[in-house]
């Protein structure tokens, strides 16, 4: 059963990366949310799982934020859905988070050095 | 998200509804069952619920919305929960209620601005003397002198006015009538400094107060004008004598206005009179003498800082006019009590009441804790349902703390009340009646207590709220509240609030006991003199211009004529009586070798002869005076006590010793018997008795035995003393009086002590009480199981008793091991009872044993009466 604790604390986890995330699966066009996930799923080999509840919110707040804009239309079968498209300024977020991103991961592997990053 | 573009909430719904039909989709084209794929959507997605919340938690004014929303259902829920909310209310009212009055009262004396206008630029000056420099006082040392006071005055830029006053008795002539008035001598720009307007006619010029002697003006409160000249406004111009000088009333003060420290004022004299006054200290008002207060008012944008630092540099100018002398100025924004001394004595008085405030307010969380806790344990299944279905446990813990904030805050608007009520009731039992002071608590204090509400509110709140939101939602929901297993750090967590109250409330008690008992020895201990039949009579001599031998011929006479009426024993003058003033000086006990070690420092006494008589003081070897002896010198016969021989030369024979003191020789004629007269319990030790003609004690005391009620004495003085001169005023004191007076103190204090003890012992019990019951009714089951398989109901009454004897019986042994030591801490206070008291112990103890016993056994004889087919069948 899936309890509250468990939930806060994949949310906390994710709370950077999973914008990062949306960002990136929608630079090559509009997405609506579960096909968002989806996405981040499957180009992730399966390794990245989405917690549909923290997705909503996250794209709530990209959006608030100006980055994403959102529009209802209609899926290639045929149903309504919300669909997120990226905004010249959620592009130029998305090019600094990534430079971020990739600082990061390269001083955290330093750190580790060769020892460490075996599986 | 711009407002005009807000979504609406059905929006939201329907975009997670795509989402799900899509997942549901995708899942089918994976190859599951429809069901199955409409499960692991809603599985893939989590907590819906979460999600929606946080959607509205994203919206603007949120925060404010959810706090509005549990701010209702707090309220709702204290509403059908009446007999908890109600004792919970209660119980902080007085937790909360107990500390807003003594803020009240110690704002009220320590911190308070002046009731003056423009209070926030008017500071309090004093000034610190360093430096090898021999400072004559006369009052208070951080007091100004009068030159300090005109070269400050004078020359600081800082202060748009420095103002200097002091406080005396003076006699006012009404008619043919005397009067005792509380008067001040003021500088002439007092009235400007303060901002005080007049009612009627003006106050001080500035050329009143312009050299030594002028100034034959007076200014009049208004009560004064009210009181004596019969509110009659033609009084501007008039004449009044005072002191048996002549004044001229120039003004009356506003209503309202009584001066700025603790007596009323009725009437300002400039301060340059004070040679005319007093003319054998005529020379004061230009020595460097402290005896002035300060007060001054700051320029519009001078800070206090800034004003210090001027006057400091001001007064070590000054310096330069009295060699060795070292200044520095202290300004502070002014209080009802300015000087250092005052403040610093009163700071651990005001910390240890303040503490015991904390102690009942800690006590009454503690119960409200426990009563938490136990609604808690009630509302677990509620609060599991509410997790289940997606609220979060911040949200809940939010709410949870709503309810206790909701409490605090209707305690403490009831604790405000008592906050209104106590602190005049304290004054009731003060000795002086007559004071200028306003107790009413203000903004200040009323933020305060809001603060302190708030703080008990965490207390109690937190610990409940965090615990009651921690389950294990399966237990939860399958109700299992009999089980012990998930309330035991509850559990322990009441347990030990209530051992704290014990040992608190006992603590409490043994003070309140002490002090109690204390007074009562105060009057039932042999202080070493008569305690009944002794009147001390006190006449305002100086004030009526009288010099040591006019003063000499009056008190000569009057003690005569009163030796000579029936009924009256014996009668002295003295320099100072029981309980009623004292002196120390230093005498050489060897005055053929002159070296430190046979000095000793003594308390001393002037007496006229039968001193000893009418004191009732036994003399247990030699004699008394003579009356011829009281103008003897060279050597002058003296009379010393017990003590003093006994240090001064052991088991030597002390008759016929010589002593001296620099000044003059001595020589020892008899021995008085050691008493108690500076303070009750507590033995003078060494005394030294001189003996003195009344033409050398002006202003002093003359004592009467008699078998006469001290009202007739006074009656009879009166009488014989206004035939001598009709402006004589009699103030008198019996022994009872000054005994009365003496225990005031301490009789508060244990007054004081008995509210908060029985305020204490009265959350202890309603503690252990709710402890206990609460304990038997969540273990009913395991209780019933115990009678089924053969228990006796004894025996199960047995096991509550025990259980709560342990809580009661550790928190009673913390308390009275905490009493020895803070015993040991008022021992001064206590007239030679020991403080360690077994009466005062025992009797606390047995009183707090017998209350929490009734306690407990009213739940245990609950639980004897269990049913165990009932509480089986509950399952």
């Amino acid at each position: 059963m899936s309890t509250r604790t468990d939930d806060r604390e994949r949310d906390s986890l994710l709370q950077g990366t999973l914008d990062l995330l949306i960002l990136r699966t929608l630079l090559f066009g509009e997405h609506h949310g579960q096909g968002i996930a989806r996405a981040i799923q499957s180009n992730s080999g399966d390794a990245l799982l989405v917690d549909h509840g923290s997705l909503y919110p996250a794209l709530q707040r990209l959006e608030a934020k100006g980055w994403l804009r959102a529009d209802w239309g209609v899926s290639e079968n045929n149903r309504r859905a919300r669909f997120y498209t990226l905004t010249k300024s959620g592009r130029a977020q998305l090019r600094a988070e990534a430079g971020r991103w990739n600082r990061l991961v390269a001083a955290v592997g330093l750190v580790l050095g060769p020892v460490l990053t075996q599986e | 998200m711009r407002w005009w573009k807000r979504r609406s909430a059905r929006d939201f719904a329907e975009e997670i509804e795509s989402h799900l039909e899509f997942e549901r989709e995708q899942q089918v084209a994976e190859g599951r069952s429809r069901d199955e794929a409409r499960f692991g959507a809603r599985r893939a997605f989590g907590n819906l619920t979460a999600a929606r919340e946080r959607f509205f938690d994203s919206r603007r004014g949120a925060g404010l919305d959810s706090a509005w929303r549990n701010l209702r259902y707090a309220a709702r829920g204290l509403l059908r929960r009446r007999g908890f909310a109600a004792t919970a209310i209660v119980t902080l009212a007085f937790g909360i209620g107990v500390n807003s009055a003594l803020i009240t009262v110690l704002y009220s004396l320590l911190l308070r601005p002046l009731p003056v206008r423009g209070a926030t630029h008017v500071v309090s000056v004093t000034r610190a003397i360093n430096g090898r420099y021999s400072l004559k006082v006369f009052g208070r040392e951080s007091m100004l002198s009068y030159p300090d006071y005109q070269r400050l005055q004078r020359e600081s830029q800082t202060l748009a006015q420095l103002a200097v006053y002091r406080g005396e008795s003076m006699t006012l002539l009404s008619g043919d009538r005397a009067i005792g008035v509380r008067a001040q001598l003021a500088s002439c720009n007092y009235f400007a400094t303060l901002q005080v307007a007049m009612r009627y006619g003006r106050p001080f010029a500035p050329d009143e107060c312009a050299a030594a002697g002028d100034g034959g003006v007076v200014v009049l409160s208004f009560g004064a004008w009210q009181r004596q000249f019969g509110s009659d406004s033609t009084i501007v111009g008039r004449t009044v004598v005072v002191n048996r000088l002549p004044f001229t009333v120039v003004g009356v003060a506003e209503p309202g206005f009584a001066g700025i420290d603790m007596d009323r004022t009725e009437l300002w004299i400039p301060v340059t009179m004070f040679p005319r006054l007093h003319p054998e200290q005529a020379g004061d008002l230009d020595a460097d003498v402290s005896w002035l207060s300060a007060v001054g008012r700051l320029v519009e944008h001078a800070s206090i800082a800034s004003a210090r630092v001027e006057l400091s540099a001001l007064a070590r100018r000054e310096d330069a006019n009295w060699p060795g002398r070292e200044t520095s100025i202290s300004v502070a924004r002014a209080t009802l009590f300015p000087a250092q001394e005052d403040r610093k004595a009163a700071a651990p008085i005001a910390m240890s009441v303040l503490a015991l405030g904390l102690l009942v307010l800690v006590m009454a969380c503690a119960n409200v804790m426990n009563l938490l806790l136990a609604r808690a344990a009630a509302r677990r299944r509620e609060i599991g349902i509410r997790l289940s279905l997606g609220a979060s446990r911040p949200r809940l813990v939010m709410q949870l703390l709503t309810e206790s904030v909701l409490l605090a805050a209707l305690g403490g608007l009831l604790g405000m009340a008592l906050a209104y009520w106590i602190p005049p009731l304290l004054l009731l039992a003060a000795p002086v009646q007559e004071v200028n002071i306003r107790l009413a608590p203000d903004g200040w204090v009323m933020l305060t207590t809001a603060g302190v509400a708030l703080g008990a509110a965490l207390l109690f709140g937190l610990v409940p709220a965090l615990q009651s939101t921690d389950l294990s939602l399966t237990a939860a929901m399958r109700n299992d509240s009999t089980s012990t297993r998930h309330v035991s750090p509850a559990s322990r967590m009441r347990s030990i609030a209530v051992g704290v109250q014990v040992a608190a409330s006992a603590l409490l008690l043994v003070t309140a006991a002490l002090f109690l008992r204390a007074t009562r020895q105060a009057f039932a201990v042999d202080p070493g003199y008569a305690t009944r039949g002794t009147v001390s009579l006190l006449f305002n001599l100086e004030q009526l211009g009288y010099d040591g031998s006019r003063s000499g011929r009056f008190m000569d006479a009057l003690r005569r004529a009163l030796a000579a009426t029936p009924g009256v024993k014996s009668v002295a003058v003295t320099q100072f009586a029981a309980l009623r003033g004292r002196g120390n000086t230093v005498v050489n006990t060897n005055p053929a070798v002159q070296d430190s070690t046979s000095e000793r420092e003594t308390l001393f006494n002037h007496v006229s002869t039968s001193y000893f008589e009418t004191a009732g003081i036994a003399i247990v070897r030699g004699r008394g005076f003579s009356e011829r002896e009281e103008s003897q010198r060279d050597p002058t016969p003296v009379v010393v006590s017990e003590a003093f021989a006994r240090t001064a030369w052991g088991a030597g024979e002390p008759i016929g010793r010589e002593l001296a003191d620099g000044t003059r020789r001595m020589t020892v004629v008899g021995i008085a018997r050691d008493v108690q007269s500076v303070s009750l319990g507590i033995d003078d030790g060494p005394y030294l008795y001189s003996p003195a003609h009344p033409s050398e004690l002006l202003g002093r005391l003359l004592i009467v035995r008699s078998d006469l009620p001290a009202t007739s004495v006074r009656a009879l003085a009166e009488r014989e003393a206004l035939r001598l001169d009709p402006g004589v005023l009699v103030t008198s004191r019996s022994i009872e009086e000054g005994m009365a007076a003496a225990i005031a103190p301490v009789r508060i204090a244990g007054l004081f002590a008995t509210g908060l003890g029985g305020v204490a012992l009265l959350l202890a019990v309603v503690g252990v009480y709710g402890v206990v019951s609460f304990g038997v009714s969540q273990r009913s089951r395991e209780i019933g199981i115990r009678i089924a398989l053969g228990a006796t109901p004894r025996s199960v009454q047995r096991l509550v008793l025990r259980e709560g004897g342990r809580v009661i019986g550790i928190g009673l042994l913390g308390g009275l091991l905490a009493a020895a030591g803070a015993a040991q801490v008022i021992r001064s206070l206590l007239f030679g009872l020991n403080p360690l008291d077994a009466t005062a112990f025992s009797g606390a103890a047995l009183a707090l044993g017998i209350a929490s016993a009734l306690a407990v056994s009213i739940p245990a004889a609950r639980a004897a009466r269990v049913d165990p087919v009932t509480t089986l069948r509950e399952e």
